[in-house]
């Protein structure tokens, strides 16, 4: 009977070892702005003779320029 | 041995999480724990005790049962003693590179003066301010690029520019963090994987409710926005395409930065709206779980994932699939390919550079921008390789130590 007891006791303290005891370090928050620049170091930027074809959005173009950011406006009269 | 001296520095504050457990962070010396309702009853029972045959007693009439002096020694051993080693261990440093450029004393004099700007009024000022400007911005017809000249001077001035915002950036964090009555660490320069970074520590707001960490977490980006506002006037005033394409380039850089698989500010908007703590070690859990029943291994704990309430858990479970596909793109596709590319397409532009400069003639700005950039990008890699394995090789030698010293013990 006490031999009982005392194995339930043991597996009730196990249990509780999985949720009320659980113990585990949090991550260091560190919020992180990444100094990532759009094709920054380009030659130079330039949408002459490119064609806008999707509106509202920003295309990587062909011709070597590489950012082209076109408005709906202008995607529509081309 | 138990220093009850040191106990009584332990923070205990209670953590908001999705879990349906009731879940408390422990803060001592700069790092924080997890811990569940027994270890926050028993720390509390601690720091009101002398002696270890005092906290039995307490303890046991808390728990409703006798607990042996033998249980107390593995509880204390499995609950506290970690908690208390934790200032002899290296805490795992997410960079490869971390340097501090402003102490955190000096960014609290700014960021005192910040906090203003959390105050709801003139939060929703500046918002309505912010979003009419870019509808205006963006509705223009007047968006398509026309440069006549880059120049190394206006290059510098834009890079500047940017690094200022960056700088504004993380000053957001820290302002909130005072606005919320929280102390943030300093402002500092670091490379994550391979990307350059400026970050804040705001491990602090951990004792925060998840609202008010989402607003800390969001705070960098709303401080660039403000940040824009001149910038966008000067712009409407002079039309100038310079700043046209740095109002959109700091425009970009907020999707890479909400970006929830890298540990940007939207891993960490991710992790609080889910109200997971740990995210990253969360998503690999259930696997590792499945994987070690499987395997009949012993599991020592369960995953957080089972915790979770319904509607969450589905969240997290879908987030824990796609982060885990992202990460295996990346290092199974997009390195392994750049790792190609770099060793069919570098020996020859190498060898085109020195031909090049051996006849006299100046490199292209292009040429010499992706050499070093591809070099910079493997130097990382190699450098992340070099961590992972002596990490590894430590890892080993310090569970060698601890058998040989168990074995001993025995």
């Amino acid at each position: 009977m006490k031999k009982n007891q005392l194995k339930q006791e043991l597996i009730s303290l196990n249990n509780d070892l999985y949720s009320e005891f659980s113990i585990q370090e949090l991550e260091q928050r560190l919020e992180t702005d990444p100094l990532l620049f759009v094709d920054f170091f380009q030659e130079g930027i330039s949408a002459a003779g490119d064609t806008c074809r999707d509106g509202g959005t920003l295309n990587v173009c062909e011709s070597g320029a590489t950012l082209n950011a076109c408005s709906a406006p202008e995607a529509l009269s081309t | 041995m138990i220093n009850f001296e040191t106990i009584r520095q332990f923070e205990v504050n209670s953590l908001d999480t999705s879990s349906k457990e009731k879940k408390f962070v422990v803060g001592y010396k700069e790092r924080h724990f997890e811990v569940g309702l027994g270890v926050a009853g028993l720390i509390e029972i601690l720091k009101q005790s002398e002696s270890l045959e005092e906290v039995r007693k307490k303890f046991s009439i808390q728990r409703k049962k006798t607990i042996s002096p033998e249980e107390m020694e593995a509880i204390l051993n499995h609950c506290i003693i970690p908690i208390l080693d934790s200032e002899k261990k290296v805490q795992p440093k997410p960079f490869l590179v971390k340097y501090e450029l402003v102490p955190a004393y000096m960014v609290q004099k700014i960021s005192e003066l910040l906090k203003i700007l959390f105050k709801p009024f003139i939060a929703v000022l500046f918002m309505g301010l912010i979003l009419t400007l870019h509808i205006v911005f963006y509705s223009s017809a007047n968006t398509v690029f026309f440069f006549d000249e880059f120049g190394l001077l206006t290059f510098v001035g834009i890079l500047a520019l940017f690094i200022l915002s960056s700088c504004f950036h993380e000053l957001g964090h820290a302002a909130a963090c005072r606005y919320f009555g929280v102390k943030h660490g300093g402002v500092g320069f670091g490379l994550y994987i391979n990307f350059p970074v400026f970050y804040t520590d705001v491990s602090d707001i951990w004792k925060l409710t998840r609202n008010k960490r989402l607003i800390v977490n969001m705070a960098g980006t709303y401080f660039q926005l403000i940040f824009l506002i001149p910038v966008f006037i000067v712009y409407f005033i002079n039309w100038d395409p310079i700043l046209k394409y740095f109002i959109m380039t700091v425009n970009i850089n907020f999707l890479i930065t909400l970006n929830p698989f890298f540990k940007f500010d939207g891993y960490w908007i991710v992790s609080d709206i889910l109200g997971v703590p740990n995210l990253r070690q969360r998503t690999k859990e259930v696997f590792t779980y499945y994987l070690r029943k499987i395997k009949k291994q012993t599991i020592n704990q369960k995953p957080f994932l089972f915790s979770m309430k319904p509607g969450k858990k589905i969240c997290m479970l879908l987030y824990s699939l796609v982060m885990n596909l992202f990460f295996v793109f990346v290092f199974c596709y997009l390195f392994p390919l750049f790792l190609y590319n770099f060793f069919t397409t570098f020996p020859n532009d190498i060898t085109e550079l020195v031909k090049r400069l051996a006849l006299g003639e100046t490199p292209s700005f292009d040429m010499l921008k992706r050499l070093l950039m591809q070099l910079l990008f493997f130097s990382f890699m190699l450098y992340a390789l070099y961590k992972v394995i002596r990490n590894k090789i430590r890892q080993r030698q310090l569970r060698k130590k601890s058998q040989i010293e168990a074995s001993v013990t025995s």
